[in-house]
Formats: C-alpha cells, structure tokens, sequence
C-alpha cells in the first residue's frame, strides 16, 4: 500500500460451485450423526437349512442309530429359524445383542453419544454440538 | 460328540466288521486245517459151521434112537420068543439048534439095530450140518453187507464232513464280505454326518462372521461418522479464481493530477 493505497486480493467461487459446495457439506454434517449411529440388523441373514435338508439329516440318524452309531441332535446346534416375510433363516443379531451388552455401560454411552439417540436427539458429541472457535478468518471478519 | 448326543451305543459298524473280520479268519483258518477222515475197511470173522452145529442137533434124537433100540428088542424078542415056542413044540427047546439060531437072530437084530441107529446119526448130522452151513452163509452174507454198508457210511461221511468243511469255507468268505459292507456303511454314515456338520459350522461360522461385524459396525460408528463429515470437506476441488482490487489513496490522487498537468 505504497504512496497511500490499498492493494487486496480475494478468492472467489462460481456461483454454482459454491452453492452445491456449502450445500454437500451441509449435508455431510447433517448424515454425519446418522453414520455415526449403529442400526442393528433385524431378520434373518443367513438361509435356513431347507425341509429337505432336515429330512436328510433325521435319515443319517435313523442309519446311525440302526447301524448302533451315536447320533445328534442337530437341532440344538443351529440357532432358532426366523420368519420375515416368508423368508427363513437365521439372524446373527442375538450374538451382536449380547456383545454390545457386554461393553461396559460407560463405554457404550460414549460411542453411542456420536449418534442419534432412540428418540431422534442428536448425541451430545455429534458435529452438530462440538465447540467452534474460528481463528484463521483474517481480522476476525470470518463467519 | 456334540451335545444331544446318544449316550447308549450297543455296537457300531467298526466294532461289527472287526468281529465279523476276525470270525472270517478263525473260520478260515478252521476251514485250511480240515482233515478228511480215514476210510477204515471193515472186518469181519467169517463164521464157522461146525460151531453152530450143536444149536442144530435134533434134540429128540436120542429119544428117537432109543424109541428104535426098543422097538428093535422087541421085535427081536418076539422072534425070540416064537422060535422058543417052535422049538418046545419040536422038542427041541434048550438044544444047540436053537442056541445058533437064537445067535443068529440076535446077530441080525443087532446089526438090523446099528445100521437103523448109523442111519438115524447120519441123518441128524447131515441135517444140523446142512443148517449150520446155512446159518454160516447167511451169518457171512449179513457181516459182508455190514462191512460194505460201514465203508459206504464212513464215505458219505467224510463226503458230508468235506462238504460241511467247504461249507464253513463259503460262510467264513461271505462273513468277512459281510464284515467289509458293514465297514462301508459305518463308513458312509460317518461321512455323511461329518458333511451336514461341516455345513452347519459353516453356517455357524457365517453367523459368528456376521455377529463380529455387526459389533465391529458399532464400535466403529463415530469412526464411520467422522469419515462421513471428513470427506464431504476434502472432497472440494482446488478451483477457487483469484480477483484483486486498488483502492488508491490521497497521494495517488495528486500524482495523478500533476500527470495531466
């Protein structure tokens, strides 16, 4: 600013770009929360064993227990089959359940403070509600 | 053994073709050690007619003979007697005469006697001879049927002792086939079972494979979210333009007047 003048320089953006810029960063920290939340998984994952399968395992028991060879209860080895919509099979769900309980409540409560809570409360460590002090706008004109 | 497993077990196929396999061997080891059994030719004594004479011997023919010796003296008394009286009514009784003809008929009784009991003797020998020799015959013939009847017995025997050995040759082969199928159906029952549970840890293993991803899905969420929010920021391309402005000041002004003078 030599001789009494002021020299500036300013970036600037389409206007486009901008918009869709303040646009998809807005909603990234909006579905930040939602990514941030485990939805547990409900239903069975895996198929079942099918009728003619469990047919052919009650005939390898009948040849076993002829021939006088041990056999199994195969039914105690597999978890409950479940139905949804017609579809059966089996859910990992129940493991998951018990795993997640087996963390400890205070750990649990901070992962799950990233999240959105049951009722739909963003988590107290969400984007949404994490301090912000802006200190590089250039003489604090920043927004 | 898995839990619900059958505690109670009898017999398995193992156990069975094992058994059945070491009965195979002992009944063929059994069966290669048959000894056939030896064919004893059959002895007999033939029989001997004149000890069997004596069973044969007319009991009554001492009676007859003796019925006959007094028949004889009989008769040889009565002529005795009519020759006396011939001779008392000649005068002649007690004279040398009649003593040779008294001799005579005696002598011709006596002979008259031998020859009738000679004959009586031969004729019960020639009869008990004749039965015994019957008897001795048929006494050979029975113990020569005995003897061939025992060697044919003792041949059908070992016939029925070889093919009774080839028997338990054929059984003690078919035991151990038995024993071999029976292994095989263990065997393909085993297998069997050890496919169905390879599928079932399969679909267990799927599940525990899903169950650590769900929970690592949970604990890893803020992570999640932070990726989410970190790379909506670093997507933004560098493309920003540059503009620059002048604001001149009070000394730019009066350069610039003193130019145009």
């Amino acid at each position: 600013m030599s001789k009494g003048g002021t020299q500036s320089t300013q970036a600037t953006l389409p206007k486009w770009f901008e918009t869709g810029l303040q646009q998809g960063v807005g909603m990234g920290r909006d579905l930040t929360p939602l990514m941030s939340t485990y939805i547990p998984e409900s239903g069975p994952t895996v198929a079942a064993l099918s009728p003619q399968e469990q047919l052919s395992q009650q005939y390898t028991n009948m040849a076993a227990q002829s021939f006088g060879m041990p056999t199994v209860d195969t039914s105690s080895y597999l978890p409950p089959v479940q139905n949804m919509g017609g579809i059966q099979g089996y859910s990992a769900q129940p493991m998951i359940d018990q795993m997640i309980s087996n963390v400890p409540q205070g750990q649990r409560d901070y992962i799950e403070s990233f999240g959105i809570s049951d009722t739909g409360e963003i988590g107290l460590r969400a984007p949404q509600n994490q301090p912000v002090a802006l200190e590089m706008q250039g003489g604090g004109r920043g927004k | 053994m898995g839990a619900g497993a059958n505690p109670q077990m009898t017999a398995n196929p193992f156990a069975q073709a094992s058994g059945a396999q070491q009965g195979a061997l002992a009944g063929t080891a059994a069966g290669m050690t048959y000894q056939p059994s030896q064919v004893q030719a059959t002895s007999y004594q033939a029989a001997d007619p004149t000890q069997l004479m004596a069973g044969y011997q007319n009991p009554y023919e001492n009676q007859v003979v003796q019925q006959t010796l007094a028949d004889i003296g009989q008769a040889q008394d009565i002529a005795l007697n009519q020759m006396g009286a011939q001779a008392t009514a000649a005068n002649a009784f007690g004279g040398s005469r009649q003593g040779v003809a008294e001799a005579q008929t005696r002598l011709g009784y006596g002979k008259q006697a031998a020859n009738t009991i000679g004959q009586l003797r031969q004729q019960g020998f020639n009869t008990a001879l004749t039965a015994a020799q019957n008897q001795a015959a048929a006494q050979n013939a029975a113990s020569q049927f005995g003897a061939q009847a025992g060697m044919t017995a003792q041949q059908l025997n070992q016939m029925a002792g070889l093919q009774g050995a080839q028997q338990r040759l054929g059984a003690a082969s078919q035991l151990g086939n038995l024993g071999r199928q029976s292994f095989g159906y263990g065997q393909q029952i085993q297998q069997q079972q050890a496919r169905e549970g390879a599928m079932q840890r399969q679909i267990q293993q799927q599940l525990i494979d899903q169950a650590r991803g769900g929970f690592q899905r949970y604990t890893g969420a803020p992570a999640q979210g932070l990726q989410t929010l970190l790379g909506t920021l670093t997507g933004v391309p560098n493309v920003q333009g540059q503009s620059s402005s002048f604001n001149p000041g009070l000394f730019n002004y009066l350069q610039l007047g003193a130019s145009m003078f």
